[in-house]
């Protein structure tokens, strides 16, 4: 499973002006990887993402996976959750939950993100946390082959944020599958990469992918640690672009 | 073991009835609505007694209970409030199958709506006085046009809020049925209609007092028995108690509806997360 990504134009409509969103994209993605996509607000990443998942198709160019039939699953900012539906009626959705087999994939992932208990709960009585580690579950419950996530961890208080960083860590870690992260968080994209892709505002565009070869689990505080922080934050000074990045 | 504990907050609980024993919150859930009519039925009934009004202008509350009595004993409540209760049911769910089977065609199809809406919505400012003639005039007495106008005033509120529910889905929730593959018919059941629930309640509760409301028009234009007829000829009779009875009926009626409704709302709708009132 590989992803070759090549998108010559993206633009919106505004009124009557043109506004080009994304250029000359190119990105090749392997299999098992976990890419890492950081760059300021408005330079089209969450875009990117949509174009690959297949939820927009207006754009120029192509998107191409090795196999067609590829299986994408998709975390949203928000946790999207259904709220007419408990939280195993949510990871279920369209397959039906009475059947034997999905039934048991069903309290193995609610196991994983850590939710027994609250199978029969409503969104509503859910914290953010919680709800997106729902929204987790629901993705994987499909047993993607690429898992997109477009900042899903952003509204979250920074302790759930690293519980759930961690929780995404193991998950990739023991089920292979290639994760790609939009994230605005620097912390988060070095923490958690393998490849990190660095974007430019205006129009949108790649101005440097970085390998990150950094052990896993990986410490916050090492020195090598920040030493690719430190590389990434002068990638961004150089696009004059680093009032956008909060550190 | 987790490494941050989150716990789902507890429901709300009414906080003003907080400090009371649970026995008497209960029993005031009971009382406070039946306050103020308790109030003017004591002022009521004191003013009949003691002023000098006359039993054809008001009569008293008791009057009202004899009356009622009588009319239980010599069958007739229970024969007009049968067939009356039969037309309004029978006009409802044919004004309100129709109102929902348009609202969804409507909502989901813009073609549709350009079509039908507009017609529709000329019809619904149309009052029931004015029609009433007509449905008489190309039905008859029968309860043919009885039932059609009860549908007519049914079909309405439910076709409108049924068109307002499901234009109403939340197209982020689309994004996620794209990502899964739902097909046409999952996209219907698992996002449309459980969205559209509450729009489609309120149309019923609001349709089935339509569907009160027209019974009465109905009625008391021309027919030879339920209460409105039942009021009719006591008025003519100057038996002003039994058109009181007449009334209470109606409001009673309405009221045992409308409770169904919100019971079946309160079921239904138990995952909504609004605001419950705790001022």
């Amino acid at each position: 499973m590989s992803i070759q990504v090549w998108i010559t134009d993206k633009s919106f409509q505004n009124g009557v002006a043109t506004v080009p969103v994304l250029q000359n994209i190119q990105l090749d993605i392997e299999e098992g990887e976990f890419v890492t996509i950081i760059g300021p607000s408005g330079c089209g990443k969450s875009t990117l993402l949509k174009i690959i998942a297949g939820l927009d198709e207006d754009y120029k160019g192509t998107v191409k996976f090795n196999d067609q039939e590829t299986e994408r699953g998709f975390i949203f900012q928000e946790h999207r959750l259904f709220p007419w539906f408990t939280v195993e009626e949510n990871i279920a959705l369209n397959l039906p939950l009475k059947d034997r087999q999905i039934r048991q994939k069903i309290d193995e992932l609610v196991d994983i993100v850590r939710l027994k208990g609250f199978e029969k709960a409503y969104p509503k009585e859910l914290s953010g946390g919680m709800a997106q580690r729902v929204a987790i579950a629901r993705a994987l419950l499909r047993e993607p082959k690429v898992l997109l996530l477009d900042e899903p961890f952003s509204a979250l208080d920074a302790f759930t944020r690293k519980h759930l960083q961690d929780v995404l860590f193991e998950i990739w870690k023991s089920k292979q599958i290639t994760m790609i992260l939009v994230t605005h968080d620097l912390d988060e994209a070095v923490y958690l990469g393998t490849k990190l892709v660095i974007m430019n505002a205006k129009p949108g565009r790649i101005s440097k992918t970085i390998p990150v070869h950094l052990p896993f689990p990986r410490q916050r505080a090492h020195a090598s640690f920040q030493e690719m922080r430190q590389k990434v934050l002068e990638e961004f000074e150089k696009n004059e672009a680093s009032l956008f990045i909060k550190s | 073991m987790n490494k941050t504990t989150i716990v789902a907050n507890p429901p709300l609980k009414r906080r003003a009835w907080s400090k009371i024993p649970f026995q008497k919150v209960e029993a005031r859930k009971w009382i406070s609505p039946l306050l103020i009519p308790l109030v003017i039925l004591i002022i009521w009934q004191l003013f009949g007694q003691f002023g000098e009004v006359s039993k054809t202008v008001l009569p008293t509350p008791f009057d009202i209970a004899t009356a009622t009595y009588k009319l239980i004993l010599s069958g007739e409540l229970v024969m007009h409030l049968k067939i009356s209760t039969i037309r309004a049911l029978s006009g409802f769910l044919i004004g309100a199958a129709a109102g929902l089977i348009a609202g969804i065609a409507v909502g989901f199809s813009t073609r549709t709506e350009e079509v039908l809406d507009p017609t529709l919505q000329m019809l619904r400012t149309i009052p029931h006085l004015a029609v009433a003639p007509l449905f008489i005039l190309w039905l008859g007495f029968g309860e043919a046009s009885k039932v059609l106008l009860i549908a007519k005033g049914a079909f309405f509120p439910i076709y409108v809020n049924t068109f307002l529910g499901i234009r109403g889905v939340d197209a982020k929730l689309f994004d996620v049925a794209r990502i899964f593959h739902f097909n046409t018919w999952q996209k219907i059941k698992l996002l449309i209609f459980p969205s559209a629930l509450p729009n489609v309640l309120l149309g019923i509760r609001l349709s089935l007092g339509a569907a009160w409301l027209s019974l009465v028009v109905a009625e008391l234009m021309g027919s030879t028995e339920g209460i409105g007829y039942m009021m009719m000829d006591a008025r003519q009779f100057s038996n002003t108690d039994i058109v009181f009875v007449g009334i209470i009926l109606f409001a009673l009626g309405g009221k045992v509806t409308d409770s169904f409704v919100r019971l079946l709302e309160k079921w239904l709708l138990r995952w909504q997360d609004t605001y419950k009132g705790t001022m």
